[in-house]
């Protein structure tokens, strides 16, 4: 049986590779929580290759404005056609920031329109339960940023699945720190990621 | 020759024995006519069916056969032997020709045609509605999947020659039920199906005591499951279940990592076998199914059917256990397959598990009320039992006489030119 390899998209314009910490962070998550064979490392997969569709859940994060390519756009088209799923989350913590608009215009002309996901979607109680919608991050609590907090996360479904998921509220940087630190977390905030992974790998 | 009395002693020995076989021919002749059996014309005996009835014509009887009878003829002469008249039967080249027919185990629709039979031969099949479709024999039988057939489907060959099967109405398609652990092959063989037209309930285990439910599983039986397919050792626990389900008439699909497993070693067609090839994740892109890694599942157990081989190596068998059928795999990661394929490989994965399906489907077919005979050589076997010549289909009493005449037209000629020789009229 072939292990779980979290993927991140390498995509031609932007900071694709702005969260470096957070493939470790979400690996040992699965690891420690469930039982389920995963890659100890990730990979950078480049969203315009053939290599992409060797990954059915890719993670794409960023802060500058997100272009994609022909190539890009066409990879994606397949991966989502095929049954894979798209993971996008606004490193920016914004409402209306570069990144926001341009990834979501983006993802509207090769995906289709997002729409706000409701909290109590099944990916809310894929392995974890979060009875109130997707958890808050610190950024949203303290008011850093654009002092909201998005109540929803969005997605475009296909066929009754999430094909992508967008998130506004920055677990990039949420989850961007080295798995030995949270030892010091009373709750692990990554705990989210694993129903990602579940979800991506179930439905 | 020595004097002339020599000559006239060897004359009279020929005439004496010219004479013995007339009288020989003859009498054999009178016994061959009294009432202990008759040899009927191939062509004329089915007529006179109705006769036979109302005056038995012998003690015994033997049909000689060109052809196949229809059944009702057969039937008759069923009906003869139990009333008291031994019936036999004698004919060489008949043909063999069987079919079966059922609707596909898959939400596609379709009807599976079997046809066995002499090799090389072509079948027109055709239903009440008309042309269906061509199958050619190979060197075992052939099979034919048409897109939908009504009634009656009958398989003729050129000779004209014809077998009929019902399809009859399958009952209505249940669910299918997945386990395995939670992975991007247990997704996309669920998706696979459920793209297909299946409802699929999957317990997909995540942790060791957390398993995700896909629809509603329930318990494993044949009124709630078409088949059940086991990708790997999380559905050991329920063997004792699949086993039984299995023997009652389920489906079930051994993925290569369930092959392996102690506990459905009974159900194996083939197998355990052993991997030939590495799992895990190969640098190449996996672009046909023949790429994928594999279980070479030899050996193949008795009365078990090798479906696919792929380099050489058994990777798909299947076989019966009890009243069910089970269809052990050897090509594993087969959602590689679908991702990583040409534009056509998603498409053809999805063919694939619901060609896998429908090879083991639990599909009730209520038996149709329409007269058929898919297999009338062996009906005619089971009916009248063997033939009792089928070699030639020629009487060897008949064969003795000629060769008796000759004699007797050896030895009255050789008599006749050897008192011609010596003068003598």
């Amino acid at each position: 049986m072939s292990e779980f390899v979290f993927a991140t998209a390498q995509y031609e314009s932007g900071d694709w590779d702005s969260a470096p910490l957070l493939p470790a962070n979400i690996i040992d998550s699965v690891a420690r929580y469930t039982g389920l064979a995963v890659a100890p490392t990730g990979i950078i997969v480049s969203l315009g290759s053939q290599d992409l569709l060797r990954y059915p859940l890719v993670f794409l994060t960023g802060h500058l404005p997100v272009r994609f390519s022909q190539e890009e756009s066409r990879m994606l088209r397949e991966l989502i056609a095929r049954g894979g799923m798209l993971f996008v989350d606004d490193h920016n913590h914004d409402v209306d920031g570069v990144f926001h608009r341009t990834a979501v215009e983006e993802i509207t002309r090769v995906a289709g329109p997002l729409r706000d996901l409701p909290n109590d979607h099944p990916l809310y109680s894929a392995y974890f339960h979060f009875t109130d919608g997707p958890p808050t991050t610190s950024h949203e609590l303290n008011g850093w940023g654009d002092n909201l907090v998005h109540k929803h996360l969005q997605a475009v479904d296909r066929d009754g699945r999430i094909a992508v998921l967008y998130s506004s509220k920055d677990y990039s940087s949420e989850w961007n720190y080295h798995p030995e630190t949270k030892r010091f977390n009373s709750v692990d905030n990554t705990r989210f990621a694993v129903n990602l992974v579940v979800y991506a790998l179930t439905r | 020759m020595r004097s002339p009395a020599d000559r006239r002693i060897l004359e009279l020995l020929l005439r004496a024995a010219g004479l013995a076989g007339l009288v020989w021919l003859i009498a054999g002749s009178f016994m061959s006519h009294r009432p202990a059996g008759r040899v009927s014309l191939a062509t004329r005996w089915p007529m006179s069916l109705p006769e036979w009835s109302l005056n038995p014509p012998a003690d015994s009887l033997t049909v000689r056969l060109a052809a196949i009878p229809e059944r009702p003829a057969l039937d008759w002469l069923v009906a003869l032997r139990r009333a008291g008249t031994h019936v036999t039967w004698s004919g060489a080249g008949l043909t063999a020709l069987a079919i079966e027919v059922e609707p596909r185990g898959d939400p596609a629709g379709g009807v599976l045609v079997r046809a066995g039979g002499v090799p090389d031969r072509t079948l027109a099949l055709r239903d009440r509605l008309g042309a269906l479709d061509s199958l050619r024999l190979g060197r075992v039988g052939g099979t034919a999947i048409v897109p939908a057939a009504e009634g009656v489907v009958a398989a003729t060959i050129r000779t004209g020659e014809s077998v009929t099967a019902a399809v009859g109405a399958g009952d209505t398609l249940r669910r299918i039920l997945v386990l395995g652990t939670a992975g991007w092959e247990s997704k996309f063989v669920v998706a696979a199906l459920s793209e297909r037209g299946w409802m699929v309930d999957a317990r997909l285990a995540v942790a060791p005591r957390l398993t995700v439910l896909a629809g509603t599983p329930t318990t494993i039986d044949t009124s709630v499951y078409t088949a059940v397919i086991a990708l790997d050792s999380t559905a050991a626990p329920q063997a004792d279940a699949i086993t039984r389900y299995v023997h009652s008439g389920g489906g079930l699909i051994l993925a290569p990592d369930a092959v392996g497993l102690r506990a459905f070693r009974s159900l194996l067609p083939a197998g355990p076998g052993r991997a030939v090839a590495p799992s895990g994740l190969p640098v190449e892109r996996v672009t046909s199914r023949a790429e994928l890694p594999i279980r070479d599942l030899a050996p193949l157990q008795p009365n078990a059917v090798a479906l696919e081989r792929v380099n050489g190596h058994l990777v798909a068998a299947a076989g019966r256990a009890g009243s069910g059928r089970v269809l052990a795999l050897g090509l594993g990661e087969t959602w590689r397959w679908r991702m990583e394929g040409d534009e056509s490989a998603m498409a053809a994965h999805r063919s694939w598990w619901a060609a896998n399906v429908a090879a083991v489907a639990y599909v009730p077919v209520p038996r149709g009320k329409e007269a058929t005979d898919p297999a009338p050589l062996a009906s005619l076997y089971q009916s009248l039992g063997s033939p009792v010549n089928a070699g030639s289909g020629a009487n060897p009493g008949n064969s003795l006489s000629w060769v008796v005449l000759l004699g007797v037209m050896a030895s009255l000629l050789g008599e006749w030119a050897s008192r011609r020789l010596r003068g003598t009229a």
